[in-house]
């Protein structure tokens, strides 16, 4: 299992402050953390770093495009990438295109950061 | 020259002849068509006949001229009581067998008539005591004196019944009507006697004057109590005659008791000058006081109907209408009733005074004879007339319908006047007028409320996708605020190696930072439950799940309106299929109903009880301490449309919808009341659901989630 100092995070999410706290909880972890605003940012950065887990929020209405096509343009770039969707119960559907994309699993907004925790846990021993 | 005597007769009979024939022709005139009015001008001309051919009858030298006169005279005198009889069968309405009688009396009449033309009826004219000539009696002249009589006598005792019966404005109809036409007969019989060789002093020349003032109380009565409704144009005729009368007697009498015909003359141009202003002078007066009282009304209304047109609530026009009519008229109390399709009755809307509530009955059902009264008739109503055609009715002076077309769309109701003044004509003729331009403006309203309750659902919709996009926009925010004072709490604190007690403060204040963001984050879900788009397919629920997002969403209100909110929860009340806002959107209309029956409640409290009933079925029941809800009200409530709120707060589909919303997820939903003021209880029972399937379990179950492979 690789070590957290080697393993990079990718935030997603178009509220600042959120991608904020958890970057500053995942870098206390040991974490490499990376954090974007829109899709196409995560997109680049995706590319660019190849971050070992994702956490995207799905619905991103200023975003060019939300969580479920951001996680469709990662898959396409590595379509065993890890990712973990944040959402809310009413986006059923987007929540359906997800689980369709291969998404790993999906957190419920607003997460508490114990289930933050034991998601990204569950997807570090996935990569394991 | 004539005697002293035989000038008495003659000016009290010239008198009688004029008065009552131009009393005739102005009824005519006023009513040409009218058979009311033709008969009492044939009876005024009846008594013209009688009296200028007797006038002129008595003060013959001629003794055939004389016959002759007296035999025209005659033509007169048999059709006097045969025209009153039926005038008095008209005016009071007699019916049945009784009006055979009419044809009877005037086949007789005209028999008579030519019986006239023989000695049968008048034998010779002869002179007797101070008459120049005087009748003598033929063979049938007595059978021809008693039938008169008796007919006479009795359309006296006719009009004398109907006195009796009759009540406020048409009993001083009568009343005028009926004495000096009594004293009339007193006075005017004796005119028989000398035919009989019998003179009774005093009576006979001055008894005559009484027909004269029978036609003055006649014409008083008519102008006081609109006998015929001509009582503008018998004023106006009035001053005419007593003006002219003056213009003209004034100089004819300097020139015929003085002989200066000179003087007369200049007078006479002087006072014809100034007579045709002072005429107008007067006239003009004269109809200012009479229609004072009219104008006063018209006005009122006009402005009246003017406003009118411009509201647009129902309840705003009707207290409009009320109020203004209690103004305008003082009447001691007003109602006005409105057509109510559900409770099949005319329910009283507004009233004035407020304590007027024992005097007026709550609703008129659609069946009650007064309804079919009103829509037969379709006109406003005197309550000597309900009284008369209802025997039983409401106990009213005034009752006004408002038709549109066909349809009695409400029904005003009026006590009386001040003094116990009568309703006149006028006002019947203002009442009716209103009538009209208030049933026009109640459609106007129906027509407003109707357009307002499309663009009131248009705007509620508009609303249900701004708070659901506004629940998303809330959330960002919430996330932020929840998660950066997480990371505060368990992370950064730790960094700064703070004393314990500073960190117990800074944590302090943390928690509560964490609370009220988590309990708004609570509210916003619950608003998202609720606005989420309707699919229509049931799904597994947990009822507590449903509870809660209820008291989420519904705890701040009833929290800011003081209501003490009860709720007996157990856990684990398991599942029912449905869709989750739907559910709530009942909970939410029993809410409302709740939070508006309690308004002027002391004691407000709401109970929220689920339980299972048994393992098919689960209740969830509803309690609140309002006004509660009428026994025989009960059905109806959740009929569409019914509502107890004011026209502007419920549209009176709430409960209806709830009721739907329930029957859709094959539940039931009812109501109990102990009645008014005891509040109420509304029972939901559904069905309670075991088959879940795993994908469905899954759904609900919502910790960490992962996708299935």
């Amino acid at each position: 299992m690789a070590s957290s100092a080697e393993l990079k995070l990718l935030v997603v999410d178009d509220e600042p402050g959120i991608v904020d706290f958890v970057k500053k909880i995942f870098t206390r972890k040991g974490f490499t953390a990376f954090g974007v605003t829109d899709g196409a940012s995560a997109v680049e950065v995706y590319q660019k770093e190849k971050p070992h887990i994702c956490l995207i929020d799905i619905h991103m209405p200023y975003s060019a495009f939300d969580g479920v096509e951001t996680l469709r343009r990662i898959k396409e770039i590595d379509k065993d990438a890890v990712c973990i969707m944040v959402t809310r119960l009413s986006d059923k559907d987007k929540m359906e295109a997800a689980r369709k994309l291969n998404a790993f699993a999906y957190l419920l907004k607003p997460v508490k950061l114990d289930q933050l925790d034991a998601a990204v846990n569950l997807a570090k021993g996935m990569l394991a | 020259m004539l005697d002293s005597t035989l000038k008495q007769y003659f000016i009290a009979l010239l008198a009688t002849g004029i008065f009552n024939g131009g009393l005739g022709i102005f009824v005519l005139l006023k009513g040409f068509n009218k058979r009311l009015n033709q008969l009492f001008a044939l009876y005024s001309f009846s008594l013209f006949l009688w009296s200028i051919f007797e006038a002129l009858g008595i003060t013959r030298y001629d003794k055939s001229l004389a016959l002759a006169l007296w035999r025209i005279n005659h033509i007169g005198v048999v059709f006097i009581p045969i025209f009153l009889v039926h005038f008095i069968f008209l005016l009071i309405n007699i019916k049945g067998w009784k009006r055979k009688l009419i044809p009877v009396s005037y086949i007789l009449g005209s028999l008579f008539v030519i019986l006239d033309a023989t000695p049968l009826l008048i034998l010779e004219v002869v002179p007797k005591f101070s008459f120049r000539y005087f009748i003598n009696p033929g063979k049938l002249y007595y059978a021809f004196f008693w039938m008169w009589i008796a007919w006479a006598v009795y359309g006296n005792i006719e009009l004398f019944k109907e006195y009796l019966r009759a009540s406020g404005h048409r009993k001083n109809q009568m009343k005028y009507f009926y004495f000096p036409l009594l004293f009339s007969y007193i006075g005017g019989v004796p005119n028989f006697f000398p035919t009989f060789n019998i003179e009774i002093p005093v009576l006979m020349p001055y008894g005559t004057y009484a027909i004269t003032l029978y036609t003055l109380a006649t014409a008083y009565a008519i102008v006081k109590y609109n006998l015929m409704d001509i009582n503008l144009a018998l004023t106006r005729a009035g001053i005419f005659v007593v003006v002219y009368a003056l213009v003209l007697g004034i100089p004819f009498f300097l020139g015929y008791e003085y002989g200066r015909w000179l003087a007369a003359t200049w007078v006479m141009f002087f006072l014809a000058g100034t007579g045709q202003i002072v005429y107008q002078y007067l006239r003009k007066k004269a109809e200012e006081a009479m229609l004072r009282e009219q104008h006063r009304y018209q006005r009122a209304l006009r402005e009246l109907s003017r406003e009118m047109a411009r509201i647009r609530d129902l309840g705003q026009l009707l207290k409009s209408i009320v109020l203004t009519v209690a103004d305008v008229v003082r009447v001691d109390y007003i109602a006005f009733y409105l057509k109510d399709e559900l409770h099949k009755s005319y329910g009283c809307k507004y009233r004035h005074p407020e304590d007027s509530e024992s005097k007026l009955a709550g609703f008129i059902p659609f069946d009650a004879p007064i309804v079919k009264l009103l829509s037969a008739n379709k006109r406003p109503l005197l309550g000597e007339e309900l009284q008369h055609l209802l025997k039983s009715g409401p106990n009213c002076s005034l009752i006004v319908p408002c038709f549109v077309e066909d349809e009695l769309l409400g029904i005003m109701m009026l006590g009386s006047k001040p003094q116990n003044r009568m309703y006149t004509p006028d006002d019947m003729l203002v009442f009716e007028t209103l009538s009209y331009s208030t049933a026009l403006a109640i459609e106007n309203c129906n027509f407003w409320k109707e357009i307002e309750d499309r663009q009131r659902v248009a705007r509620l919709q508009e609303m249900d996708t701004y708070s659901y996009s506004l629940a998303h926009e809330i959330d960002n925010p919430i996330y932020t605020i929840i998660g950066q004072a997480e990371t505060l709490e368990n992370t950064l604190l730790k960094e700064l190696n703070l004393s314990p007690k500073k960190e117990r403060e800074i944590k302090g204040s943390l928690s509560y930072i964490l609370d009220s963001a988590w309990r708004v984050s609570a509210m916003v879900e619950a608003i998202r439950d609720f606005g989420r788009p309707v699919t229509g397919e049931l799904k597994p629920l947990r009822i507590n799940d449903v509870i809660e997002s209820f008291n989420q969403l519904y705890f701040p209100r009833f929290k800011s309106a003081g209501i003490t909110f009860i709720k007996e929860i157990p856990e684990g009340l398991g599942f029912v299929r449905g869709e989750k806002p739907q559910l709530m959107q009942v909970l939410v209309i029993l809410a409302n109903n709740s939070l508006h029956a309690m308004q002027r409640s002391k004691e407000k409290t709401i109970i929220l009880k689920a339980e299972t009933v048994n393992h098919k079925w689960a209740r969830i029941s509803f309690r609140d301490t309002g006004c509660g809800v009428k026994k025989e009200d009960l059905g109806i409530i959740f009929q569409p449309f019914v509502t107890t709120k004011a026209s502007s707060e419920g549209s009176g589909m709430g409960l209806y919808n709830a009721k739907k919303i329930i029957e859709r997820h094959k539940g039931m939903l009812w109501a109990e009341s102990e009645g008014d003021g005891k509040g109420a209880v509304f029972f939901i029972d559904l069905p309670r659901t075991t088959e879940i399937t795993p994908e469905e379990q899954d759904n609900i179950d919502n910790e960490i989630n992962l996708f299935k492979k």
